[in-house]
């Protein structure tokens, strides 16, 4: 079957048409919310040169769909190999700053002259698919120890970009992999089990952060005041306005100020000059949205995201290769964890941490990566129906058979 | 698993993909709920809290009131000045680590966050001493510039340090014990929280002042060269940074300090010289006037009246005559009292910085304030109270009997007050020793706490003593118009009230000599100060009449003269509970009664205007608006008047009278300013000793005693020879010194000169 006959079957209605029109219209929504941005601040073009990624975003796109399914998974070790190398280059001692320049303390960055890029933005496809090729003709991650070599395509990104150190982004890791795992039939006790053991590092952590004194902490001085600063927020405290719930609270703030139908392009862009909100086109994207277009524009995010993720899922559902399967879970659950973990702490819910609003922020390497996914959904969903029918991942009725 | 939903979704992974979905949805729920509530529950609040950062408020300054004496001369007002301040981190090192820190980081920029806490100290210190050094040239540089001393600037920096760091450790622990009260139920206090730093850590110190135009231009030009280049790396360019010019407004006290020629050809015996002595007084009417001092964050006046405050439903208010930090206020005198008065109310420019319109408050600058005082007279006054000229000396014709107390060499304390009859003016009152106000801004602790000297005590007003043989006159007075005395009456004196009982009740002619006055006349026991006549009457009076009168006179309570530092003295509240036993000591001034000078004043000229007591004041007018001093009519019988005054009278103008002649200085005269006719009293107030407990024990020990005897009284009323009626009062108290008419008398001798020579006489 050549590509061209492949590509046709696009041309009818699929789920990935529905994401890539949600994706559209996300990307839509955050250029104009950053031209508001640049309204605020004068002199700003970052709304057309985000139009202009946009085209480079979608040109990616286009790329993704071209190579065979079978292909991808074919390349998925190598992908993973060169994304390992490249964050191994970021964090190398001795790097030129040329090549790895160092932006608000992080080095995540590479600078190969022409463009600039994330290398990590890379790496969350390449771990994707890594995993899926890793997990589609297995079943024993069924088993405890058969969850160790899952674990570690996972967790080797994740050391990686904590060393940048990129804690938002290392952060979504293990939400994929619990994420795949379960969607790949691991048994849910195992995965109950993790998660439990996760929850409760991270109830001792925020008990340590509560009541212990700064010189007992084990997370960065700066994590630590932002966690307390989020809790001192949320009861109403002002111990962090000016320090580390100053961003927070702003956006709180900004967004509140939007009310239900949020206000017109001047009045929102004044506000936001005055509030001085740090990180507006980026991280602080959405309470932008919302102070512009108001309760309503804020639910018309979470909806696009909403219908995105469905349509990613429907792919899934409806596909019967195992690896495809995989990759559209991992891909979501990249998409979903960034957005609700950007929202959750732009509305006060989550401590503040570095991470972009997928499709909406301001950002190459962020649209890139949303717009790459899009093109493996659309890859996917132009596969053929499977002639073989070995179900995969169905190991119950794999296991009543045996009976 | 359910069978159901495995008969209904028979693939394992969709089931999975749906338990996804439904954790995925659970968290969209948990955004759309607060997205809901910060929108539409809180969001005319975050709208509102949005907007109130476009309005931008800036204040305009006002004026504070000038203060004036009563022939208009200038005493205080506000003069506008520039000083040169730094920050607060630049002196106290803070700046300079801050900036060895920023170095340190930069040149490790690759490896910073890698580093650990020690690791990250040891890279800062190596910069450290180049961060120093830029600090070390501005210091020479202003030093250079300013024509001031290297370690004059040092010790201004360390005063400022000592000053700040005292008060963020007052402020802190006046946060802790608030704390500890409010949290007391709420568990652990927030310690980043109490000991955050306080206003004047991150403020701006006026380090030179009232500095000249060719150093401010050069200095703005330093200034404005690092403003320019904010990025520039040389250190010795930033610290320009921390440096300001700001305009500010010195309150200015133009009369504080004077030359006074004194005339002595008038002084007793010994003191006498044709040649005038000139005495520089400073720091005149500093008690009276006052000064300013600033405002600190948890001051009252701006907890009880503050410019800016949010009430509970985070409305703000603004107060345009309200108080912020650093805001200057009255600390005593009349800058205190009068405070609300002379601070006037700020003005305000609203710009709203959306709309580009602003609306403008003009500031009310405050009114002035005219005093009772005269300036002149009260150097005049000052001058002859300093210890230059004797008279506030102790000499050995003043028949001292303390040789002992450790003060014996030290000059004598006391007062004096001028008040015109009439209105009840005051139009001068001393209080010595003083202080300058260069001595409180150099070291107010040592002004405060000086317990030997008291020089922060306002005497006149704040210190009340026994009065002694001066109550006489309102006893007489007060004995005639309730009939127990009439004025043909005589009482007989045998040197003691009951001459069974010799050792009690002894009038002081028979203590001193074994003598005895003899039958005496009312104005005779006067001038003879003869205490059997007076301890008859305080017999006959009894307790609660005789207190009712003192209350009446004006003791027992504050008169309201216009500062807040006086005091009521002691009188017993409730008059029935009075001995006959007391009552007999307090006709002649001694027991449970002590006043003021200003008391003494006061009732005297009530006396004097034949029972009309009026008042007594340091204001003439708030304003354009003259005080109206309260007047009661006392009701007293104007035989009875007439007859005190015949007293008083005599006592300075007749032979006999204690206020005649100085008895150790060859009976020479102590009133010698001609053409004046003069009423007085002399005062001989046994008072004990004082002590200073030193060490805590509530009990006096010899060596804490500090001074023993008599406090010397004289209140005089005076007029120009041909004027019948009194027109000033002269009180005069000189503490611990002995007899009234050897050491207070020859005081108000030179006062009444004084008064002729400022042209009241």
């Amino acid at each position: 079957m050549g590509t061209w006959s492949r590509l046709q079957r696009l041309w009818s209605f699929h789920p990935a048409w529905l994401a890539l029109v949600a994706a559209l219209g996300l990307t839509l929504i955050g250029t104009a919310a950053i031209s508001t941005v640049d309204l605020a601040a004068g002199t700003g073009s970052l709304a057309s040169q985000q139009l202009q990624r946009l085209l480079v975003a979608l040109a990616a796109m286009a790329l993704c769909i071209l190579p065979h399914p079978r292909r991808l998974a074919l390349w998925a070790y190598s992908l993973m190999g060169l994304s390992l190398l490249l964050l191994t280059v970021l964090i190398l001692p001795g790097v030129p700053e040329t090549l790895v320049p160092v932006r608000n303390a992080t080095r995540a960055w590479l600078n190969l002259g022409l463009i600039a890029f994330q290398p990590s933005e890379l790496a969350k496809i390449a771990a994707v698919l890594a995993l899926a090729r890793y997990l589609r003709h297995r079943d024993n991650h069924r088993t405890l120890r058969g969850l160790l070599a899952p674990f570690l395509i996972m967790f080797l990104p994740l050391l990686l970009i904590l060393r940048e150190p990129d804690l938002g982004t290392a952060l979504l890791f293990p939400v994929v992999l619990f994420a795949m795992l379960t969607a790949a039939g691991a048994r849910l006790r195992h995965i109950g089990s993790l998660l439990a053991l996760a929850l409760l590092a991270l109830a001792i952590n925020l008990a340590i952060i509560w009541f212990l004194p700064d010189s007992m902490q084990i997370l960065k001085p700066y994590q630590v005041n932002r966690v307390r600063a989020m809790i001192d927020l949320a009861r109403g405290g002002d111990r962090y306005l000016t320090s580390e719930g100053y961003q927070q609270s702003k956006a709180i703030t900004l967004a509140g100020a939007g009310g239900l139908w949020g206000l017109g392009k001047e009045r929102a862009a004044t506000l936001l000059k005055f509030n001085h909100l740090p990180e507006a086109h980026n991280d602080m994207i959405f309470p932008v949205v919302v102070l512009r277009w108001g309760l309503i524009g804020g639910l018309t995010v979470t909806g696009l995201y909403t219908i995105l993720i469905l349509a990613f899922l429907r792919i899934a559902w409806r596909n019967k290769d195992p690896f495809a399967r995989l990759v559209m879970v991992g891909l979501s659950a990249f998409i979903f964890a960034q957005t609700a973990i950007n929202i959750a702490m732009s509305l006060g819910l989550l401590p503040v941490i570095g991470i972009t609003l997928p499709f909406l922020s301001y950002g190459g390497s962020s649209l890139l990566a949303g717009y790459m996914s899009i093109g493996l959904a659309f890859n996917f969903a132009s596969q053929a129906p499977a002639i073989i029918t070995l179900p995969s991942f169905e190991f119950d009725t794999a296991e009543l058979a045996t009976h | 698993m359910r069978p159901w939903i495995k008969q209904l979704i028979p693939s394992m992974f969709q089931r999975r993909l749906l338990l996804l979905g439904a954790a995925a949805a659970l968290a969209i729920a948990l955004i759309t709920a607060q997205l809901i509530r910060l929108t539409v529950f809180a969001g005319t609040d975050a709208l509102a809290k949005a907007q109130s950062v476009l309005v931008d408020r800036r204040i305009i300054p006002t004026l504070r009131g000038r203060i004036f004496d009563s022939k208009g001369r200038l005493l205080a007002q506000d003069k506008p000045c520039f000083d040169l301040a730094v920050s607060y981190p630049l002196l106290n090192g803070q700046w300079a680590y801050e900036q060895a820190r920023r170095l340190a980081r930069q040149a490790n920029q690759n490896v910073w966050h890698r580093l650990d806490r020690t690791e990250r100290e040891r890279r800062i210190l190596q910069y450290l001493p180049q961060a120093e050094a830029a600090v070390e040239q501005l210091w020479d540089q202003l030093s250079r510039l300013a024509n001031v001393d290297c370690q004059e600037l040092e010790l201004r920096r360390q005063a400022i340090r000592k000053r700040v760091e005292e008060m963020a450790s007052q402020v802190w622990s006046a946060r802790l014990a608030d704390t500890l009260t409010d949290e007391a139920a709420s568990g652990e206090p927030d310690l980043s929280k109490l000991f955050r730093p306080i206003g004047e850590q991150r403020a701006f110190h006026s380090i030179l002042f009232d500095i000249d135009d060719s150093l401010r231009l050069i200095v703005e030009r330093q200034i404005a060269q690092a403003e320019a280049d904010p990025a520039s790396p040389d250190l010795n360019l930033a610290v320009w940074r921390q440096v300001r010019i700001e305009k500010s407004w010195k309150r200015d006290y133009p009369l504080l300090q004077w030359t006074v020629q004194v005339d002595r050809r008038l002084f007793p015996g010994p003191l006498r010289s044709s040649e005038p002595l000139t005495v520089s007084v400073d720091g005149l009417g500093l008690h009276i006037l006052g000064t300013l001092r600033n405002l600190w964050r948890e001051d009252n006046f701006i907890r009880e009246k503050p410019f800016f405050r949010r009430d509970n439903q985070g409305r703000e208010h603004i107060d345009l005559a309200g108080y912020r930090l650093g805001d200057r206020v009255g600390y005593w005198g009349i800058e205190r009292s009068c405070e609300t008065v002379l601070r006037g109310r700020y003005g305000l420019i609203i710009e709203h910085l959306d709309g580009q319109t602003a609306e403008r408050i003009d500031p009310i600058p405050g009114s002035d304030v005219v005093l009772s005082l005269d300036i002149a007279l009260q150097a005049r006054i000052a001058a002859i109270l300093a210890p230059q000229t004797g008279l506030m000396q102790r000499q050995p014709w003043h028949r001292h009997s303390d040789q002992h107390s450790a003060s014996a060499d030290q000059p004598l304390a006391g007062a004096a007050l001028v008040m015109d009859i009439a209105s009840g003016h005051i139009l001068a009152a001393v209080s010595v020793p003083g202080f300058t106000l260069q001595d409180w801004q150099n070291n107010p602790q040592q002004v405060w706490s000086d317990r030997i000297n008291r020089p922060f005590v306002f005497r006149p007003i704040a210190q009340a003593y026994e009065p002694g043989s001066t109550i006489k006159p309102l006893i007489l007075a007060a004995a005639m118009t309730e009939h127990v005395l009439t004025p043909s009456q005589t009482i007989t004196c045998h040197g003691m009230l009951n001459p069974d009982r010799p050792l009690q009740l002894r009038c002081w002619i028979f203590k001193q000599y074994g003598l005895s006055h003899g039958e005496l006349t009312a104005p005779q026991a006067l001038a003879h100060s003869c205490n059997v006549f007076f301890y008859t009457l305080g017999q006959r009076l009894g307790g609660p009449t005789l207190v009712t009168w003192l209350q009446r006179f004006g003791l027992g309570r504050t008169v309201g003269c216009g500062l807040d530092q006086e005091i009521a003295g002691d009188l017993p509240s409730t008059p029935s509970s009075i001995s006959p036993d007391q009552a007999i000591q307090m006709a002649i001034g001694q027991g449970p009664i002590r006043w003021t000078l200003l008391q003494a004043a006061s009732a005297y000229a009530a006396l004097a205007r034949t029972g009309r007591w009026i008042q007594p004041t340091f204001l003439q007018a708030i304003g354009s608006q003259p005080c109206q001093p309260a007047e009661i009519d006392l009701a007293l019988d104007p035989a009875a008047v007439q007859t005190a005054l015949e007293g008083l009278r005599q006592a300075v103008n007749e032979p006999y009278g204690t206020a005649h002649h100085l008895a150790t200085l060859n009976n020479e005269p102590i009133f010698t300013v001609p053409g004046l006719r003069i009423w007085g009293k002399t005062g001989t107030a046994d008072t004990g000793y004082s002590w200073i407990d030193e060490n805590a024990d509530g009990q006096p020990q010899p060596q804490e005693v500090r001074q023993r005897g008599d406090h010397a009284w004289f209140i005089g009323l005076v007029a120009p020879e041909n004027d019948p009626q009194p027109r000033y009062l002269v009180a005069v108290i000189v503490e611990y010194a002995g007899s009234g008419s050897l050491v207070a008398g020859p005081i108000a001798n030179q006062i009444f000169l004084a008064l002729k020579q400022e042209g009241y006489l």
